[in-house]
């Protein structure tokens, strides 16, 4: 999961989003994490136009239409393994993957697994 | 002595070449530019194609069913292979089937049938697991992942960093001390399935590269069974190098391939940009750039191809290491110079993600580093330089 405080989203506030490559996740109203998602090199506005969208009249994914409620997102170049490692904990913590994803497709060929531990059914550092 | 692709090779790289640019190429302008593998249906269908051309699974021996192509060839495909954006390390995203492990081929019946040949098949991943926390390049005092007998068994412990594709894979091959007494023949390799207990993947480790992400591993008291030691006890490194040495050829290759693609682009934009009211060939500080990199790609494709020409004349990978090194390190080196001219030439369009000359260039960093340093080349190099008996004539 990513180590950053949830904001709500504010149209007002969009520009204060990045318009950078990145990661993001989608949250509803209780925390839980509904979409992981990345802004690419193929992305027009970078992590402001990913997160926003999920925001608006127009978004096209039904449960973050429906649901969606606060994001956080963290700005790097490796986005794509950090989808991937994103995507990897939260099936390991999960054993399912986020909702908003399933919905859409919007996930990699092939995901790669970490290992919980067999005691206490969470991830080993 | 004939310096020009037979017939059957010229075949094999234009088929190749031909499939790059009309299967590969255009599906990367619909991927994301870090994209290092295809969606499903696509991998599926390029596949089948690739198995119909009787070239899947390039580096596969005749005897386990591939093509048994020559090192010489084997360079000439790779230099072909790698010329798109995740050429480098995603060649043609995997659909020629090229599957590394090598030292499986030198395992038991009983280890090919269980991994090698679903490997081959594409029903089995593996991963290779030499490089610790400890240092990669120096591999035998850097190990310190230990196994210990236990009964007839092996328990292994240790870490690996810098591993490629251990999070989808069923085995790997790990190397562990087993007697650290005797340095470099104290190191033995492991088949080492991934869902044994205590096997575990500590984290992805993000790097420059793009594709095939690096992970880092545990082993805490990891149990291997007696039939899963690969050759022969403490004879690890020597099955490692033996494969690492060869492989660092169609490295080479692939590298170059890629500064090939990057002169091609470069020596086009260079004939259709125009500053100052002329095209950028014709200012002489551009024409010096291309003419550079010209003269590094031809040293580096002929380095590459004297060192596939000894490695099929011989028997040991102790008889070619040492043109080897001297073309990985030129090549990769050469490579990384090529691609930042390159990115000189074309201005901003060169590190934008428009282009894969940013991809490139970050990933062509690596390769300065990976599969032995430049350093580690010239160390090899050097100790052959003393060995005695110098003779620097071809003859």
């Amino acid at each position: 999961m990513l180590r950053k405080p949830w904001q709500p989203f504010d149209p007002a506030q969009l520009k204060a989003i990045p318009a950078t490559l990145g990661v993001y996740e989608v949250g509803d109203a209780e925390g839980r994490i509904l979409y992981i998602g990345y802004a690419g090199g193929r992305s027009l506005f970078g992590l402001r136009e990913e997160i926003a969208r999920h925001f608006g009249p127009d978004n096209p994914n039904p449960v973050t239409r429906e649901q969606a409620a606060r994001f956080r997102y963290e700005v790097t170049l490796s986005y794509l393994s950090r989808w991937y490692e994103l995507l990897t904990l939260y099936y390991e913590a999960n054993q399912r993957l986020p909702e908003g994803n399933l919905a859409t497709g919007d996930l990699p060929p092939k995901l790669g697994r970490f290992h919980l531990s067999p005691i206490t059914g969470r991830w080993q550092p | 002595m004939d310096l020009q692709p037979d017939e059957q090779q010229r075949m094999i790289v234009q088929t190749v070449r031909r499939f790059i640019r009309e299967e590969i190429i255009p599906l990367e302008r619909e991927l994301d530019p870090d994209a290092f593998e295809l969606p499903p249906e696509e991998e599926a269908r390029l596949t089948k194609k690739v198995r119909e051309m009787g070239l899947y699974g390039l580096d596969v021996p005749a005897e386990f069913g591939g093509p048994g192509l020559d090192t010489v060839t084997l360079a000439l495909v790779f230099e072909e292979l790698s010329q798109h954006r995740a050429g480098l390390y995603a060649p043609a995203y995997g659909v020629f089937g090229t599957v590394g492990l090598a030292q499986l081929y030198r395992g038991t019946e009983e280890q090919r049938q269980k991994y090698l040949y679903p490997m081959l098949r594409g029903e089995k991943r593996g991963f290779f697991a030499l490089t610790e926390p400890s240092g990669g390049s120096d591999p035998a005092r850097a190990i310190q992942t230990r196994a210990v007998r236990d009964g007839d068994d092996w328990v292994i412990t240790g870490s690996k960093i810098f591993i490629s594709g251990a999070d989808r894979a069923d085995f790997g091959l790990v190397y562990a001390r087993t007697d650290p007494a005797k340095g470099r023949q104290g190191i033995t390799c492991f088949i080492v399935e991934t869902n044994t207990p205590g096997f575990a993947i500590r984290r992805i480790v993000h790097t420059l590269r793009s594709a095939e992400y690096a992970t880092e591993i545990t082993l805490d008291g990891v149990r291997v069974p007696p039939e899963n030691v690969l050759g022969e006890e403490g004879q690890g490194l020597d099955i490692a190098n033996e494969v690492l040495t060869r492989n660092r050829i169609t490295y080479s290759a692939a590298s170059l391939g890629v500064a090939v693609a990057a002169q091609r682009m470069a020596v086009d934009y260079a004939q259709k940009r125009e500053t100052f009211g002329a095209p950028l060939s014709t200012r002489q500080a551009i024409q010096w750039m291309l003419i550079d990199n010209e003269i590094e790609i031809r040293s580096a494709r002929w380095l590459i191809l004297q060192a596939a020409d000894k490695a099929d004349r011989s028997t040991s990978a102790r008889d070619y290491r040492f043109e080897t090194a001297i073309a990985k390190a030129f090549a990769t080196e050469a490579a990384f110079r090529v691609v930042d001219r390159a990115i000189q030439i074309h201005g901003g369009y060169g590190v934008s993600k428009d282009l894969p000359l940013e991809r490139w260039f970050r990933e062509l960093r690596i390769r300065r580093i990976g599969e032995g340093p430049t350093e580690v080349q010239r160390l090899i190099i050097a100790r052959q330089l003393f060995s005695g008996g110098y003779n620097g004539s071809l003859v």
